[in-house]
């Protein structure tokens, strides 16, 4: 099919506009995304508002990924149920879960563990960006932010207890009938692996520290 | 100016079409496998009343989810259905630049729905979803692939294949800086830099799989190996992209690494969204040169009786069957066509032949075993043939085949009637 040169004009003009305007985006995005990736340096402390500005929300990313330290600890949640007076003995829920996870490399179980887990981190305060509270405890060690004392962080304190109790409930839903209990409380087993020069030594080798969270109200979850 | 020509020449038509459409073949199905998978627990990970609630879901989320709409279970269920609708249209190709916004949209509104349980494939799939939005994803494989190749109306056709290759790039740079970043942050890691995060990664029961990374976590020289290959690995991704040779090199260690991680730290679903991303690391030229030497060497004759209206019936279903025409069938019963391929007749009318690139001739049951075998949808009967050929040898196959019934067009000149196979 021939075409005209004036029609051939108009489809290069729009080419050279879409030319224009993709390759502008497309360095911008590019050059702001590698500074909101890189870790914590001035040029980043300066400019942060905008590359915030630009990558949130729709850009948001983090590939951390076991980087610069990974996980090094299970997080094991046992959990009791008390109905009227009568308190209910431990239970171990994450062990369940962990092995069914085990057993089948992609099963529902690996999202379901992967709640109970994230939301302790949440809890503990290991969620948000820990490069810059690094950063910040550096220079500033009394900072709230620091310390871990800042409205952001008891938010996520607070949502982290919040699923915790819900994650009890659920369980506790299990063991004594759906709706009995009238409250829960998780004991929450942090338990680190022998080191590397005790590579041989089982699982439940290393250490274990518990914190013992206080009773929460039982909740309805689900249906 | 000569070079800005180039550019424009270059980007002004639409480039690596095939990694396009398998990039949205590949996440379509992640998407259709984890809304399935999660289907029995998905009021528990992200309904109105799961474990992380509505209100609080509602007063946190900063996107517009599809499952903010309303704290109904039934919108809820609505909206999860819809996704999965829309995720199998995406695979299938079907309006891709719409399904592409679409399936964006809602599974950016499930991720945001639980943010607890999100990882780093998750968020990558995300990014790329969005960026998909700009690129001409249905060229190939999908419902109507060659109308969208052509579709594009004649005055928007440069604006638009500008708008996929820089979708394209964008992507593949995205990759880029995935890796460079974690490899960047893994350097300043203590366990990283001593050369055992590996042993501490495969201790933490979330990330571990008991007899295999056991094997691993013991042996220090596969802990320090595969430390400071991953960190290396990374570091070097975006590099080695540069060179045909080593892009090759650097894809397969990729398909190796995430495989890994699969299997021994259970994270299935990042591996896969991860190397979802990979076919746009190759040109559609390197495609189908590898699909051009595959063809020649799967190609396969069939010779079968064009006189027999149920082999002719059975012919048209299997050639249907095979998208790639890996299988070219010709009636022996056409003029000259045995004495073309050096065929016996005789052998030809009891039983269905076919000759490999080899040369080397099969008939009856081999026969049909080579024809399910270049069949990928047969695939699932070839235990089935395999184990009659074993039990039965040709048996089962001439019992069928003298009985079929001859259709003789117009006057029988020579080989008329169905021979009776050999004892």
């Amino acid at each position: 099919m021939a075409t005209s040169p004036q029609h051939r004009d108009g489809t290069d003009l729009l080419g050279v506009a879409a030319l224009a305007v993709c390759g502008t985006a497309f360095l911008a995005y590019v050059a702001n995304t590698v500074l909101y990736l890189t870790p914590p340096n001035p040029l980043k402390m300066q400019l942060l508002p905008v590359i915030s500005a630009i990558q949130h929300p729709l850009f948001a990313q983090n590939w951390h990924l076991f980087a610069p330290n990974p996980i090094r600890r299970d997080f094991v949640l046992t959990v009791r149920c008390r109905v009227g007076a009568a308190v209910g003995p431990w239970h171990d829920i994450t062990a369940p879960l962990v092995a069914a996870h085990q057993r089948t490399r992609s099963s529902p179980w690996g999202r379901l563990l992967r709640v109970q887990q994230n939301a302790v981190r949440v809890w503990l305060g290991r969620f948000g960006d820990e490069d810059w509270r690094a950063a910040v405890c550096r220079v500033r060690p009394q900072d709230p932010y620091c310390r871990g004392t800042d409205d952001v962080a008891r938010r996520m304190r607070e949502n982290g207890a919040h699923v915790l109790g819900r994650v009890a409930s659920v369980a506790c839903d299990r063991f004594v009938g759906r709706g009995r209990a009238a409250a829960v409380q998780v004991a929450l087993l942090v338990h680190t692996p022998p080191p590397i020069s005790r590579r041989f030594s089982p699982d439940d080798a290393g250490t274990t520290a518990y914190v013992l969270l206080p009773w929460m109200p039982y909740q309805r979850v689900g249906g | 100016m000569r070079a800005a020509r180039a550019l424009y020449g270059f980007l002004s038509r639409e480039h690596w079409l095939i990694g396009a459409s398998l990039v949205r073949v590949s996440l379509g199905a992640w998407a259709l496998y984890f809304y399935l998978l999660h289907l029995p627990v998905r009021h528990a990970l992200w309904g109105p009343s799961g474990l992380w609630p509505f209100d609080r879901f509602a007063a946190t989320t900063v996107l517009p989810s599809a499952y903010g709409l309303s704290p109904s279970p039934l919108v809820f269920d609505a909206v999860y259905l819809a996704g999965i609708i829309v995720a199998g249209l995406f695979t299938l190709g079907w309006q891709p630049r719409l399904m592409s916004v679409a399936h964006w949209w809602l599974v950016t509104s499930l991720q945001e729905r639980n943010f607890l349980i999100t990882d780093g494939g998750d968020n990558l799939m995300r990014l790329v979803l969005l960026f998909l939005m700009l690129v001409n994803t249905g060229a190939y494989f999908s419902v109507g692939g060659s109308r969208h190749r052509m579709s594009s109306p004649g005055l928007l056709r440069p604006a638009l294949a500008v708008a996929h290759n820089t979708g394209v790039l964008v992507i593949v740079v995205q990759l880029c800086l995935l890796y460079l970043s974690t490899g960047l942050y893994k350097t300043m890691g203590s366990v990283w830099q001593n050369g055992t995060a590996l042993y501490y990664i495969l201790r933490v029961q979330e990330f571990s799989q008991p007899h295999l990374a056991a094997f691993v976590y013991r042996n220090p020289g596969l802990v320090v190996l595969g430390t400071y290959g991953t960190v290396l690995f990374e570091l070097m991704f975006p590099a080695l992209l540069a060179q045909r040779w080593t892009r090759y090199m650097v894809a397969a260690a990729g398909v190796g690494f995430h495989a890994a991680i699969a299997v021994l730290m259970g994270l299935v679903t990042f591996s896969w969204s991860m190397l979802s991303v990979y076919p746009l690391l190759f040109t559609d030229g390197e495609y189908l040169a590898v699909t051009r030497r595959l063809r020649e060497r799967l190609r396969l004759l069939v010779l079968f009786d064009g006189w027999c209206p149920f082999c002719t019936r059975s012919i048209g279903l299997l050639r249907r069957l095979d998208p790639f025409s890996l299988v070219e069938f010709v009636s022996f019963r056409e003029p000259g066509i045995a004495e073309w391929y050096g065929i016996d007749p005789r052998k030809a009318e009891a039983r269905i032949q076919s000759m490999g690139r080899s040369g080397r001739p099969a008939e009856g049951m081999d026969a049909m075993i080579q024809i399910a075998l270049r069949t990928a949808v047969l695939w699932p009967a070839l235990p089935l043939l395999l184990l009659g050929r074993l039990l039965f040898g040709q048996r089962l196959y001439d019992a069928l085949a003298v009985r079929r019934f001859v259709l003789m067009p117009g006057g029988c000149v020579a080989h008329c009637a169905p021979a009776r196979p050999r004892a």
